[in-house]
């Protein structure tokens, strides 16, 4: 009898390829227990799949970030950005951190309204607002966005019924060196669209110009693409202060700072490549603090961090639910969470970890959700050692847009838990019923059996 | 049929008339170590279960997806029949 442990026989054929000088890929490891809670525990108690969001992780992340930004500019206000997770544990954990809301439709508006965010502290983004949530958000003080004409007149129109001047923001966008550019939200800066915007709004006299926005883009490398949107900002406000005379109080450079994700299309991993937050910091800090403000009109630099604040608190463990080979020798698993829980894994190599390792040798496989679909690939290539049904994966980071993205497709939508600063285990959604699914139908009475 | 094989104690496999070369786990190893001298594809089973504390069926099955492995991979002829699973 051996006394060394057993692993399953296996034999990789080396594939001697381009050369790669990072080597093959991450040496294995693996992740029992997330704050000391240990994962296998968490499914045996609430099942297979299982989001499981850290508190401690999200609050040391919101903290770290803020951090950056106090340290470089005496003016700063966060404000979670709804759609990249409304759960409300989430929600109330930045709100409890100090972050106003970041809001793009009259149902993000409501569910900020019902976590007790005040309208004064809701800034109210997004290309269609309709016409009665426009009227609340700018007879409640919301900080409104206009996204076009059509809006800028629709704002007028409400500040005429209001019978007093309503201060607005207006949402720009500009070549800032990103690819692709984002020009579909807001009036142009580059083509004169954006002064002309402006200039018409002071001359309708029923509107002021209290912010300017511009949101740079999504999972944005580069952090000087934020200093020469924040340079062109700081310097459009310079100029509409000189020319009407009327100080812009606040400036909104949006969100978009890449979390640690890995984009599939990326050579090194997230974790090595992805910018400190300190760098965005110090390119808006740096352009905004050398743009010639004088010292008692500069603006408030609002940020609508998303993704770059809650993605890494966020896991999902899962279960192996078959081992497979594919027709070109290929090694597959099927978990059972798919993409339409997972929408971001069609972006984003995301780490697949064993909870725990047994040994064996690593080898290329395909991840495969649970969903009768081609497209249902969770990972097309990650190195994994030998698995058993039943074996469970951590699959991470997943904290920003799968939650708010999923979809009711073919299976249920899985519990999800949060993991508090003390060890506690709250479960904050629960998993999915046939009848949450159901419940909004009506069946017509011909088609009833009696 | 495995004279073209050399397989060294730490799994690492070279096969002279393709010259391709793999790595085997210690197990993997141990079994294509036992085909290599001679023992039938149907004892392999009893060999994993005699050197590690492993049940009949799992030996099994490992050995079955393992042989259709090597089969895959052009090591053993395809009419070499698997184990059967029990």
């Amino acid at each position: 009898m051996s006394h060394m442990p057993y692993v399953k026989p296996t034999i990789i054929q080396h594939i001697n390829s381009l050369a790669n000088k990072h080597g093959r890929g991450p040496s294995r490891h693996s992740l029992e227990r997330i704050d000391g809670v240990s994962l296998t525990e968490l499914l045996e108690r609430f099942g297979s799949p299982l989001f499981v969001f850290s508190e401690r992780r999200l609050r040391q992340r919101v903290r770290e970030v803020r951090r950056a930004f106090d340290l470089r500019y005496p003016k700063v206000q966060f404000a979670w950005s709804y759609k990249t997770n409304y759960l409300d544990a989430i929600c109330m954990v930045m709100h409890d951190e100090g972050a106003w809301a970041e809001v793009v439709s009259e149902v993000e508006y409501e569910l900020a309204l019902r976590n007790g965010v005040p309208p004064t502290q809701i800034l109210f983004n997004g290309p269609y607002k309709p016409l009665p949530a426009l009227k609340n958000a700018l007879a409640d003080g919301s900080k409104v966005h206009l996204d076009h004409y059509d809006e800028l007149y629709a704002a007028e129109q409400i500040a005429r019924e209001l019978g007093r001047k309503v201060p607005v923001t207006l949402r720009l966008n500009m070549d800032t060196g990103v690819h692709p550019r984002w020009d579909r939200f807001g009036f142009n800066l580059d083509n004169g669209e954006a002064l002309s915007a402006i200039r018409r709004l002071h001359a309708g006299g029923h509107l002021e110009l209290e912010g300017l926005h511009c949101h740079v883009g999504t999972f944005i490398l580069d952090p000087q693409a934020y200093g020469r949107a924040a340079a062109r900002l700081a310097q459009l406000a310079i100029d509409v202060r000189r020319e009407t005379g009327v100080p812009v109080r606040t400036l909104d450079l949006g969100g978009g700072f890449a979390s640690r994700a890995t984009l599939h299309a990326q050579y090194a991993p997230g974790t090595d490549s992805t910018p400190p937050v300190d760098d965005y910091a110090e390119a808006i800090a740096d352009a905004l603090l050398s743009a010639g403000f004088p010292p008692d009109e500069l603006p408030t630099l609002l940020l609508e961090t998303g993704r770059s604040m809650v993605d890494e608190s966020g896991s999902l463990i899962t279960r192996v639910v078959a081992n497979k080979r594919l027709a070109n020798g290929a090694r597959s698993v099927v978990i059972d969470a798919g993409v339409n829980v997972l929408f971001t894994s069609f972006w984003y190599r995301h780490d697949v970890l064993p909870v725990v390792d047994r040994g064996g040798m690593l080898e290329d496989t395909v991840v495969y959700g649970p969903l009768c679909m081609n497209i249902d690939v969770v990972r097309p290539s990650v190195l994994l050692p030998p698995l058993e049904i039943g074996d469970a994966l951590v699959v991470r980071p997943v904290g920003a847009y799968n939650v708010t993205q999923s979809m009711q497709f073919i299976r249920l939508r899985p519990a999800m838990i949060m993991i508090g600063r003390d060890g506690e285990v709250d479960l904050i959604r629960r998993a999915e019923e046939l009848d949450d699914v159901k419940r909004a139908e009506h069946l017509p009475a011909r088609f009833r059996k009696s | 049929m495995f004279d073209n094989l050399a397989l060294s104690d730490n799994g690492f496999l070279f096969d002279t008339r393709t010259g391709s070369t793999y790595s085997l786990s210690s197990t993997g190893t141990l079994l294509l170590r036992s085909l290599i001298a001679g023992a039938a594809p149907d004892g392999l089973p009893a060999v994993l279960v005699d050197e590690f504390e492993l049940d009949g069926r799992t030996a099994a099955q490992d050995v079955e997806q393992f042989l259709l492995r090597l089969r895959d991979l052009r090591l053993v002829a395809s009419d070499t029949p698997p184990t059967e699973a029990v």
